[in-house]
């Protein structure tokens, strides 16, 4: 076991840049995502680490070794891919002894091992069937456990639930988290789903554009995003996007192009600068306001947006109303008490929020 | 690191530039040799368009070769579509008759023929029998009978093309195609054929190239009249040992076959 | 229903079309006549006759020899070939295989004068290495597709997971990518044996006076008068081919298919 540290990392692929200085640290022993859109690098930072691409420039540590000019198959390296990549002529028990048997191990160690590896995978029976003959999620159990069998350093997981389907999906996340637990081991998963790599990770790491946009543990990335990168690429999310009139102690009043409002957030901007704030739809309180309600002359003069309803989505467990505040449109979301709620399309609403749940991000560009 | 790798295409490369490519220079120097030994020349080009014969017969090998192509095609498309989209069971059987005599000896199919059309052969008993006796069919040693042999020997790779072609075509999109109010022809214009192009174009070059450099065919079957323009060129080799004219010629078939595949190739560009 | 037998009614006129001149040579083999005339009378004679005939025994022998040498070089070099192309890129891959295939859209007749002015060109006489060289021309690119499309539809990350895993490039080529292109091999392999056995053209311009492989003793057969034994030496051709066909049928399953269609795609 071992951390990771890639130092500076750039690779281009002819005139494209595909990972641009990319500084990233894998603390031993625990599970980090990769998480963005294809074609944010992640991939290319996991392929580097396996060895399968050269870096243009930059450094990749395993432990204290240097392992940018140290061939594929000496890296020690676990790796388990998309399409699981199971040797379609051997059976499941020499894939899973493959990479023993390249370390030259005895004939008896070996047996123990994928034994025991595959007994942690529940897959004792299935040691004499080839690949074709097992269901998407006992290959991908095949492929983790010739991955771990021999023991690597680190664990690289590349997108491999993706081809699953969803409740299984679920299912082998929660049975993944078990298995790397018991071993302990340093590992990197790339994912494009937000979702996995909550479940799944100690640190997620958001990648945009060759870059490292945000590092953290998920409720920081999810509660406290630095960016409208991140606040948009984790969750849904409503930008706020303007320029600063008034400042006051928790309070900003915004120009926004669709017209001016009152806002109360967690950190303030100074007057006169572009800024922009972000607040998740279920932060938001949703209140009616019935025309002669004598909250209502109340609740206007709170702070917060009003608007008009324009559609309600019914999930279950969720209603989202879609929201018209002055040409701005808000998503709310909110959960079902079991009484149907008396908003209807149309409506008048009052929005209101805590003020740490507005959060200022950090400017782009 | 997976440099060294890339030398690997270098042995068959190599083989090809040496003993396909360069041969092919070497027949476009002796194209223009003088008959002497000495000098270079376009006297072999321009015998060959002075002398009305050698037009004539290029003229009748394409037109020949435009024939069977397009009986080729008239046989394989409705074959192929049957394959494709009316067969089940048996589809694979079928497929497999219509491969296995591409590893029949190509000759032996031709001689087949041969004992096939002859007077006095099996076709004139057959019709005897059918009571459309006719006292020497007269086919073999003609053009038709090179024709005939020719679809035999070159229809199996039409299908197979024009089939894989349609085997691709999701049977959604026939069914959406009727759904929209389209008749089963329009159907079949506006999406069957345009979809399975691709098959009819390589269908097209696998039978018309060939059929213009053929000339065993027509040297068993064709008799005076059914000569290519193979038959010229091998003559000049083996023969009159006119090499270098002989040269010529095949440069100039070669040439042709060079602008029949950009033709043929073109008309794949144009529907897709 | 009515369509569906209209359907196989013109499938069997095909098939007639395209067996019924095999199935008379076959007949014709068993009869008597030497015309290759009805009425059939059963006989075995012709293939008692060609156990006699040296010249054509000799040169069957020579047609194997030079087929099996054409199909192990085209193999060979096929598949080195398809293992290098995987890592060029760009335009070079696409102009090499093109290269590759090119033999297929190039008459016989071109392909063998031109090696035979070559042979000239050099002052030699013509030769075996000539005759294996025009070969193994028209007959790699049969290799080549076949051994193309296996290696396409190959999962390019089984040799990454194998050196994840620790393998070194020789292991991984010997443990995963042979194994895994070996029926391509013996399927690419035996069609250019078989183009190779088949072809009259190439060694009717190269073969050296004096040797004779079986096509050719075919085609002056034909030439100087008929002898009803090339009806049972054809005949032998056929059923040994289909009996070959059936071996590397069961090998290769259905990617025979890809020949026709391998260079596109």
């Amino acid at each position: 076991m071992a951390n990771v540290a890639i130092k500076n990392l750039t690779k281009q692929f002819g005139d494209l840049t595909v990972l641009d200085q990319l500084n990233l640290e894998i603390p031993d022993g625990t599970l980090v995502s990769l998480l963005g859109s294809s074609g944010c690098g992640k991939t290319t930072t996991l392929r580097l680490i396996a060895g399968f691409e050269q870096a243009n420039e930059g450094e990749i540590y395993i432990g204290e070794e240097r392992i940018n000019d140290i061939p594929v198959h000496k890296r020690n390296i676990g790796m388990v891919f998309q399409s699981y990549a199971l040797f379609p002529h051997m059976t499941v028990w020499q894939n899973v002894a493959y990479g023993l048997e390249q370390r030259k191990l005895g004939k008896d160690e070996i047996k123990k091992k994928v034994d025991a590896i595959l007994n942690l995978v529940k897959l004792s029976d299935y040691g004499m069937r080839k690949p074709k003959q097992l269901s998407g999620g006992q290959q991908q159990r095949v492929a983790l456990a010739r991955a771990l069998v021999t023991e690597p350093s680190v664990l690289l997981l590349d997108e491999c639930l993706s081809a699953l389907d969803k409740k299984l999906r679920v299912e082998m996340q929660v049975e993944l988290r078990g298995i790397l637990e018991k071993t302990g081991i340093t590992t990197l998963f790339v994912t494009h789903d937000q979702e996995e790599a909550m479940t799944l990770s100690d640190w997620i790491v958001v990648m945009n554009r060759g870059r490292v946009e945000q590092m953290g543990k998920p409720y920081e990335v999810y509660e406290h995003p630095k960016n409208s990168f991140v606040a948009g690429f984790l969750g849904k999310v409503n930008f706020f996007e303007g320029r600063v009139v008034e400042a006051d102690k928790n309070t900003v009043t915004l120009e926004m192009s669709c017209g001016t409002s009152q806002l109360n957030v967690n950190e303030v901007s100074e007057a006169g600068k572009d800024a922009v704030y972000a607040i998740r739809p279920e932060k938001l309180h949703v209140k009616k306001l019935e025309a002669k309600d004598e909250s209502a002359t109340q609740l206007r003069n709170e702070l917060g947006l009003i608007g008009t309803v324009q559609f309600i989505t019914y999930s279950g467990n969720l209603s989202t109303y879609t929201i018209d505040c002055n040409g701005k449109t808000v998503l709310a979301e909110v959960q079902n008490q079991g009484k149907p709620e008396e908003i209807k399309v149309g409506d008048k609403v009052h929005l209101s929020w805590e003020s740490t749940s507005c959060m200022r991000m950090e400017e782009q560009k | 690191m997976n440099n060294y790798k890339k030398w690997l295409t270098a042995p068959g490369t190599l083989t090809l530039l040496v003993f396909a490519v360069a041969p092919l220079f070497i027949m476009l120097f002796y194209s223009f040799r003088n008959d002497s030994g000495v000098g270079f020349t376009l006297q072999n080009y321009v015998r060959f368009f002075e002398k009305s014969f050698y037009l004539k017969l290029t003229g009748r090998t394409v037109i020949s070769s435009l024939t069977v192509t397009v009986i080729s095609l008239l046989i394989s498309y409705p074959l192929a579509y049957i394959m494709a989209k009316k067969l089940k069971g048996i589809r694979n059987i079928v497929l497999m008759l219509i491969i296995i005599p591409f590893f029949t000896n190509q000759l032996v199919r031709v001689y087949s023929w041969l004992i096939f059309l002859q007077d006095g052969g099996v076709l004139e008993e057959m019709l005897n029998v059918l009571g459309m006796a006719q006292d020497g069919l007269g086919i073999l040693y003609t053009r038709t009978a090179v024709v005939i042999s020719l679809v035999h020997i070159f229809f199996p790779y039409m299908v197979i093309t024009i089939y894989i072609a349609l085997e691709r075509i999701d049977n959604a999109l026939l069914e959406a195609s009727k759904s929209l109010g389209a008749s089963a022809v329009t159907t079949f214009f506006r999406v069957t054929l345009p979809m399975s192009w691709s098959g009819v174009v390589s269908g097209i070059l696998l039978v018309f190239v060939p059929c213009l450099g053929c000339f065993v065919e027509p040297r068993i079957l064709g008799g005076v009249d059914g000569m290519f323009i193979g038959n010229v060129i091998e003559d000049q080799f083996f023969e009159i040992y006119g090499w270098n004219f002989g040269a010529a010629i095949a440069f100039l078939l070669f040439a042709m076959v060079l602008v029949a595949m950009a033709l043929i190739h073109r008309m794949g560009g144009e529907k897709q | 229903m009515k369509n569906g037998a209209l359907s196989k009614l013109y499938i069997l006129g095909i098939l007639l079309f395209l067996y019924t001149p095999i199935f008379v040579l076959m007949l014709m083999s068993f009869n008597e006549s030497r015309y290759n005339t009805l009425p059939f009378v059963f006989s075995l004679k012709w293939y008692e006759a060609l156990k006699d005939n040296t010249t054509l025994m000799t040169a069957m022998n020579n047609s194997l020899y030079i087929a099996f040498v054409t199909g192990i070089c085209c193999v060979i070099l096929g598949t080195l070939f398809v293992l290098g192309s995987q890592v060029i890129s760009g335009k070079w891959k696409g102009l090499f295989s093109s290269m590759m295939v090119m033999p297929l859209s190039i008459p016989w007749l071109i392909m063998g004068l031109s090696l035979l002015l070559m042979i000239r060109a050099f002052q030699m006489d013509k030769n075996m290495f000539f005759v294996f060289a025009g070969h193994i021309i028209i007959s790699l690119p049969y290799s080549v597709l076949v051994l193309q499309a296996r290696i396409q539809a190959l999962d390019s990350a089984l040799d990454e997971a194998s050196a994840s895993l620790g393998a070194n490039a020789l292991t991984t080529f010997r443990r995963i990518t042979l194994p895994m292109l070996a029926p391509a091999m013996v399927a690419g392999g035996f069609l250019s044996f078989m183009m190779s056995f088949d072809n009259f053209v190439i060694s009717y311009f190269l073969i050296p006076a004096g040797i004779t492989t079986l096509p050719i003793e075919i085609q002056s057969s034909i030439k100087f008068g008929f002898t009803p034994e090339i009806n049972a030496v054809s005949t032998l051709i056929i059923g040994i081919s289909l009996v070959c066909l059936a071996v590397v049928g069961a090998i290769m399953g259905s990617s025979l298919k890809s020949i026709f269609n391998g260079g596109k795609a």
